[in-house]
């Protein structure tokens, strides 16, 4: 089987499919503001001050109209200027107050309903389309690249849709003047439809293939953008793990050290019983030692290739059993509290034993460090059903078994959750504690279960007192004839 | 108060230790009590620590940094902001072993910094060392810090 590792995957993370943190979402959401922020700084005090200008100018043009034709006129030059300019004051507005979204709308409808009344005007409300005003058709194009520099893809399919769609009835149910009607009757009247029209969609699909390709950039930016923090972040909490190591082994290296001199001291004084006290305690020490130095053992074995790891039928239920003896020993069983064991003895997994094995002690090592002695740990599994998993594409659909631990401990906050399973990841509220720990628990158990073609993942609302609960998935499998299990009876002791 | 007594005149002082490894407080414990006659109590974080500090009258105080709630420079701090305990010998005992760590130590109002691992013996010396110390030598090394970090800032 060769699953792939996962680790070996391409440099940058495919955000669409990671989970990403809330604060990687405000990050992405910040850098599109920040391109957009780009394109309003210039277009929106642009606008705003060509329209500040042209406002009061349409007034007067508007007054000195209607004097001389001796009545009150439409006054459309006013209201066309108004609106534009109360739109770009609007959208300038929101823009000093950073509301991007506020001032890309504000400006795009100024625009477009500037531009679309100006052509209604000139074409229905003031007498038969004149054949002097068909040029006007060409700034229907302005709302289209608007849509292309400020919109999504979704405004810009709508506006190319729509623009045609106007185009088409404007000159098919308007009256036309007498020159409009002689060129119609030339035989340009296909071309009167065809040229504004197939400028409009030509223009829409130009914008929209062309904004595609930008946003495609764009994201791939973005993405690499995240990456290099991430990878900055990794480099950070790689420096604290050192840290945090040296502190962790210099300790024990003291009481190794002191338990050594004590007992060298008690034999000269002949006081055998103290003595041997001293050593059983160091032999503990070093234990502990040992723990530490297998986990940073393990920062090498977890980047090493886990692609051929030779998968055969496990017992849940026996490997549990097996990870929670080896707890007791780890655990120098100074907490007592209630494992309480709901596996089916039929559940068997195509699985490494050593390293689910490994999976379930971290797990059950992490609930017994992170919840209050006493209170009980909880480890059930389940078979979860057909799952059809499309990145095994020629593998059929399989069963997978379900195993989950449960505590009563502190809970993970949310937004840590998703972060929870990298290298060196600690909670800070851990770093401070006295709890020990690497930070690498949690990657291994990914690793493993990855490597083993499962997922693994944690539930946790994050209350203190309602606990995690820390479950992954494995293939389902047919028992092995008894005689091979007891390998897996051997294992427990 | 500081109690002054000759070398190898055996005299039961009281020495505070603060450290949340209970190995380390367990080996610490009877190494003072073995290399030397000290009566020995213990706490397993800082604010234990202070309380103690103030209650039982330690002749010396050997303080591990990194500790739940209060830290070992905040107990240093805090034991020598204190009139009562002002005087009192304070040693910390850190695996923080940068530099920067000793100096904040020191700043902090710590007699001796010392860095884990140890030899017990070495660590009794300390504490021999700084009870036996003239108060008046904190004070002008103290006096020097300051001036150094004068400099500095």
């Amino acid at each position: 089987m060769t699953a792939p590792t996962p680790f070996d995957h391409e440099p940058l993370p495919d955000l669409e499919q990671q989970t990403i943190t809330a604060a990687e979402r405000v990050r992405l959401a910040q850098l599109e503001d920040q391109r957009l922020l780009g394109v309003l700084r210039y277009i929106v005090p642009a606008i705003l001050i060509l329209s500040g200008i042209a406002f009061p100018l349409g007034i007067f043009s508007d007054i000195s109209n209607a004097q001389m034709n001796g009545g009150s006129g439409p006054y459309l030059s006013s209201i066309e200027n108004g609106i534009v300019f109360g739109g770009c004051l609007v959208s300038f507005i929101a823009l000093r107050r950073h509301r991007i979204a506020i001032s890309s709308l504000a400006l795009f409808l100024a625009v477009t309903i500037l531009l679309y009344f100006l052509i209604s005007a000139d074409t229905m409300f003031s007498g038969p389309l004149a054949l002097s005003t068909m040029p006007e058709f060409a700034l229907l194009l302005f709302p289209i690249a608007l849509a292309g520099l400020i919109g999504g893809p979704r405004l810009i399919i709508a506006i190319t849709i729509f623009t045609p769609i106007f185009t088409f009835l404007v000159l098919s149910l308007t009256t036309h003047d007498a020159a409009l009607n002689a060129a119609f009757v030339s035989g340009g009247a296909l071309g009167f439809y065809i040229d504004p029209i197939a400028e409009q969609i030509g223009l829409g699909v130009l914008v929209y293939v062309t904004t595609n390709s930008l946003r495609q950039i764009q994201r791939r930016l973005n993405t690499t953008d995240i990456a290099y923090r991430r990878e900055r972040e990794l480099d950070r909490l790689k420096t604290l793990f050192i840290s945090n190591v040296n502190h962790e082994l210099r300790t024990p290296l003291m009481s190794m050290r002191g338990y050594l001199v004590l007992a060298r001291e008690l034999g000269k004084r002949q006081d055998p019983d103290q003595q041997d006290y001293m050593l059983s305690r160091g032999v503990e020490t070093v234990n502990h030692m040992e723990g530490i130095v297998e986990s940073i053992l393990a920062v090498r074995r977890i980047e090493a290739t886990t692609g051929d790891i030779a998968l055969a039928p496990v017992n849940v239920r026996a490997a549990a059993i097996a990870a929670i003896h080896l707890l007791d020993h780890s655990m120098a069983g100074d907490r007592e509290r209630d494992v309480l064991i709901e596996i089916d003895e039929a559940l068997w997994v195509l699985a490494d034993n050593e390293n689910l094995v490994q999976v379930l002690l971290n797990l059950l090592s992490n609930a017994c460090k992170y919840s209050a002695p006493g209170t009980a740990i909880e480890v059930r599994a389940l078979s979860q059903g057909t799952s059809a998993s499309a990145s095994h594409g020629a593998t059929p659909a399989r069963e997978m078994v379900e195993v989950a631990i449960h505590d009563h401990g502190l809970g993970i906050p949310p937004e840590h959750i998703p972060l929870l399973f990298q290298r060196f990841m600690r909670l800070d509220r851990d770093i401070a504690s006295p709890v020990p720990g690497t930070g690498l628990g949690l990657a291994i158990c990914r690793s493993y279960i990855e490597a083993m073609g499962g997922k693994i993942w944690v539930e946790s609302s994050g209350i203190s007192g309602e606990g995690s609960t820390f479950a992954f998935t494995l293939a389902q499998t047919q028992a092995v004839p008894a005689a091979s299990s007891a390998t897996v009876g051997d294992f427990v002791r | 108060m500081t109690q002054r007594n000759e070398p190898g005149e055996a005299r039961p002082f009281k020495v505070l230790v603060v450290d949340d490894d209970p190995h380390l407080n367990d080996v610490l414990v009877a190494s003072l009590r073995l290399f030397w006659v000290f009566e020995v109590v213990t706490a397993f974080e800082g604010v234990h620590g202070l309380s103690l500090g103030v209650d039982e009258r330690p002749n010396a105080v050997v303080i591990d940094v990194r500790m739940p709630e209060l830290d070992g420079y905040q107990l240093v701090r805090a034991l020598r902001g204190d009139p009562e305990t002002e005087d009192l010998p304070l040693i910390i005992l850190s695996a923080m072993i940068q530099d920067r760590d000793t100096k904040i130590g020191m700043y902090s109002g710590a007699d001796r910094y010392l860095r884990k691992p140890l030899d017990p013996y070495l660590l009794v010396a300390a504490i021999r060392e700084v009870i036996e110390a003239d108060p008046h030598q904190r004070l002008t090394r103290m006096a020097a810090l300051a001036q150094e970090e004068g400099h500095e800032g």
